[in-house]
């Protein structure tokens, strides 16, 4: 017969978050079968009645009382927990404790931690400007993670970090590496002295995944922010950042990642690099050589720029090869792409190797130079319209799988495209999620195009490159070494077909 | 704030209330949401103030227990904005769609536990709020007395804020928002009259806030975009995710409460 205990708090106040962790801790106690803490209001004593949890002694509660209530297979599992529960009210558990550093301010932050110097910022976007405005008066560095933050917000707040010698990166900065550790949704990759300015997000993640898998090492990542090159905000993190790792002794060289800057700030952001005092790499999307200095070495691709600095070549792809074979198991009626991207950068990259393949892509994220309309599209599911009311496809891949299976059940597709990004803060499984959605295809028809995909990552990185990649494989996916060399095999392919 | 002598009536991880002879207000730090009971302070920490500790406010400085003075001099005072909203039925539809798309994909809103308690308690939330929809839309808020179901709202649920209250706080928030008077004032006042049994100290604050159109900054934020004449689902969507990622669940149920609301209203002018 189960038993039911009762304690009252009289006048004792706990909030939610700490009402709903000790509910939980003692609802799994064993032997318990219900606990409840609630407020003593008598629709929540009814509530408590009709779920058999009330005894003369919480009947007796008042509305600013704390109730626990319980319900038990025995008496000693309900003493049990009843004393567990009190333990942990009594003891402060719930409240800060001097074993709990958790800072619930900058200021607080910086007490606790005198010796720091980067605040990294993740809260709702009208907030973070106000935060980051705060850690810059405290003499912090900012990492804007959040999104959602102006432009004359932005230009405000890193034009006070460079009138203060600080650095702003972001806003919306996913990605950064200092001192080659990895900030946000970074990779575990192989420290060095290579340092990289990029808008940060997946470009930052390729190269330097790239540069450790081709024996090189970063030193620091640091993420501008998407519109730090637009004329608007003319480049201050930009210029911060290449002054900054000018000065830095052990930083040998210097990666500029971006898209094409704005008219005006381009000419200042190359002349800045080329009396930088370092080599520097340029992979600046849907800019040509001739765009930049001579003084300045062009990469097309990222993986150009990481080959570049490493003075190495990544394992061939046998494009020519691959291709062929793969158009041979398609009918003739297949004949068009579909690429679903989480990663922005790497979307672009891929649309520009496409177009420079003759192949004209329609894009929701178009690169310079996309079409308006195609029958080929690439879409990046990362940009806002996605995501708005949703996790990230990093975070959450099955959030492609609806536009995957559709894509696999287009008996006029050749080819559908992806990326896979492992990473600190990216899912823990995605190539489990694709495998599984590549198999309910199977399911359905015999027929598939052909599936190609690369993965940023590292064997080092939480999900392991290698595991990750035998999923895929097993699961019938192409996979290439790079975003780019998938991006040349899908074009490969996609002009055998037509 | 009126200069006085009160005591602390509660402390929590980083807010502390504060009680005068009749009314209750959030002592916190620099980031406390905005909010009629709200003082967001330069207090870094409250971990030398107690419950029962003694408060005194006078020449716009303000002292409790142990902690360091603060200096109110110089404070900002916010009110929310009190213009009654004129929304456009077509928009108002697509705008009701979307946030209920947007609350379907949320993981925050389907958090809690599925126990016999929380499935009872969703039981009564949910009554409460179909007769208060239907109540508005018939244009019945007002008549005779306050619905059974309504009333088994208040004090109902988990948390510091029962959830029932919360749902409350939201539609009457919506409710002044939409300026339908006199309906809304007689619903708002029969509310405050029953609530001081039916609920803690705390959560009827809020409440009797709530009954004059006066809820956190978020609440707001997200009536005011719901009710905008105008289409713009970021502005809406990040109203949405901020009020719902607002408290533990007292931004989702507060949004439920002003989403009932304005449902019941479309129904009624459609």
């Amino acid at each position: 017969m189960s038993e039911i205990i009762n304690e009252i708090r009289k006048g004792f106040y706990l909030d939610s978050v700490a009402l709903m962790r000790l509910s939980a801790e003692i609802a799994a106690i064993d032997g318990i079968e219900e606990a409840v803490l609630m407020t003593g209001t008598p629709s929540n004593l009814q509530i408590m009645q009709d779920a058999g949890l009330l005894n003369d002694t919480g009947e007796t509660a008042s509305p600013n009382d704390l109730v626990i209530a319980l319900r038990a297979d025995r008496k000693a599992s309900a003493n049990r927990a009843l004393a567990q529960a009190q333990k942990s009210l009594e003891g402060g558990a719930l409240k800060s404790g001097s074993s709990d550093t958790r800072a619930r301010t900058l200021r607080g932050g910086l007490a606790i931690h005198p010796d720091a110097n980067l605040a990294l910022i993740s809260t709702p976007g009208s907030y973070a400007a106000s935060e980051a405005r705060q850690a810059l008066e405290l003499g912090l560095n900012v990492m804007i993670f959040s999104d959602n933050v102006t432009i004359p917000q932005e230009v405000t707040l890193k034009q006070q970090a460079r009138e203060n010698d600080l650095l702003v990166m972001g806003p919306d900065c996913g990605t950064a590496y200092l001192n080659s550790k990895p900030l946000a949704f970074a990779n575990a990759i192989t420290a060095g002295s290579t340092a990289a300015i990029a808008a940060s997000g997946t470009g930052l993640q390729e190269f330097s995944v790239l540069l450790t898998k081709l024996g090189g090492g970063l030193k620091h990542g640091i993420g501008t922010g998407g519109r730090d090159l637009s004329d608007a905000v003319s480049a201050i993190s930009t210029l911060t950042a290449i002054d900054l790792l000018s000065a830095d002794e052990s930083v040998d060289e210097i990666v500029l990642i971006s898209k094409p800057p704005g008219a005006a700030t381009a000419k200042i952001v190359f002349d800045k690099l080329v009396n930088c005092g370092k080599p520097v790499i340029a992979c600046v999307f849907g800019l040509q050589q001739d765009s930049l200095p001579k003084e300045i070495r062009f990469a097309a691709t990222l993986r150009e720029a990481a080959e570049l600095v490493t003075g190495k070549s990544l394992p061939e792809d046998d494009i020519s090869a691959r291709a062929t074979q793969l158009s041979n198991s398609l009918n003739a009626q297949r004949k068009y792409l579909r690429g679903l991207y989480t990663g922005g950068t790497l979307c672009t990259e891929t649309q520009l190797i496409l177009q420079r393949a003759g192949i004209a892509v329609a894009s929701n994220a178009p690169a310079p130079g996309a079409s308006e309309s195609s029958a080929h599209e690439i879409i990046d599911l990362g940009a806002d319209e996605y995501t708005i009311g949703k996790p990230h496809p990093m975070i959450e891949p099955a959030v492609r799988t609806p536009l995957l299976l559709s894509a696999l059940a287009d008996p006029s597709l050749a080819a559908v495209i992806l990326d896979v990004v492992l990473g600190y803060g990216s899912h823990n499984n995605p190539a489990a999620i694709i495998a599984e959605a590549i198999n309910t295809a199977a399911e359905s028809s015999s027929k598939l195009p052909v599936i190609i995909a690369s993965i940023c990552g590292t064997e080092n990185d939480p999900q392991g490159y290698s595991q990750q990649r035998a999923l895929l494989k097993n699961a019938g996916v192409e996979i290439c070494n790079c975003n780019a060399s998938a991006a040349e095999l899908c074009a490969a392919v996609i002009n055998l077909q037509t | 704030m009126r200069a006085g002598v009160g005591t602390v009536h509660s402390v929590f991880e980083s807010t502390v209330y504060l009680q005068s002879r009749d009314a209750l207000c959030c002592l916190g730090c620099s980031n406390l949401v905005a909010g009629p009971l709200n003082i967001r302070s330069t207090l870094d920490n409250i971990a030398n103030i107690h419950q029962g500790d003694t408060w005194r406010y006078s020449q716009n400085r303000l002292t409790v227990g142990q902690s360091p003075t603060i200096d109110a001099a110089n404070c900002e005072n916010w009110q929310p904005d009190k213009d009654p909203a004129q929304p456009d039925l077509n928009i108002l539809y697509e705008s009701l769609k979307f946030v209920n798309y947007l609350i379907s994909r949320s993981t925050r809103c389907c958090q809690s536990a599925n126990t016999p308690t929380t499935q009872l308690i969703d039981k009564k939330l949910t009554r409460g709020m179909t007769a208060l929809r239907s109540r508005v839309s018939s244009q019945s808020l007002s008549n005779g007395a306050l619905h059974k179901d309504i009333v088994t709202m208040i004090g109902c649920g988990d948390g510091l804020t029962p959830e029932g209250d919360d749902i409350l706080c939201g539609a009457m928030v919506a409710l002044q928002s939409l300026n339908t008077e006199p309906a809304t004032t007689r619903f708002c006042n029969q509310v405050v009259q029953l609530a001081p049994t039916l609920t803690g100290d705390i959560s009827f604050s809020h409440l009797q806030c709530a009954s004059s159109g006066q809820g956190v900054e978020p609440l707001h934020n997200f009536v005011k975009e719901l009710l905008s004449p105008t289409t713009d689902h970021n502005k809406l969507a990040n109203a949405t995710d901020q009020l719902i990622h607002y408290g533990s669940s007292s931004g989702y149920r507060a949004l439920q409460g002003a989403l009932t609301v304005v449902t019941g209203l479309y129904q009624r002018q459609s």
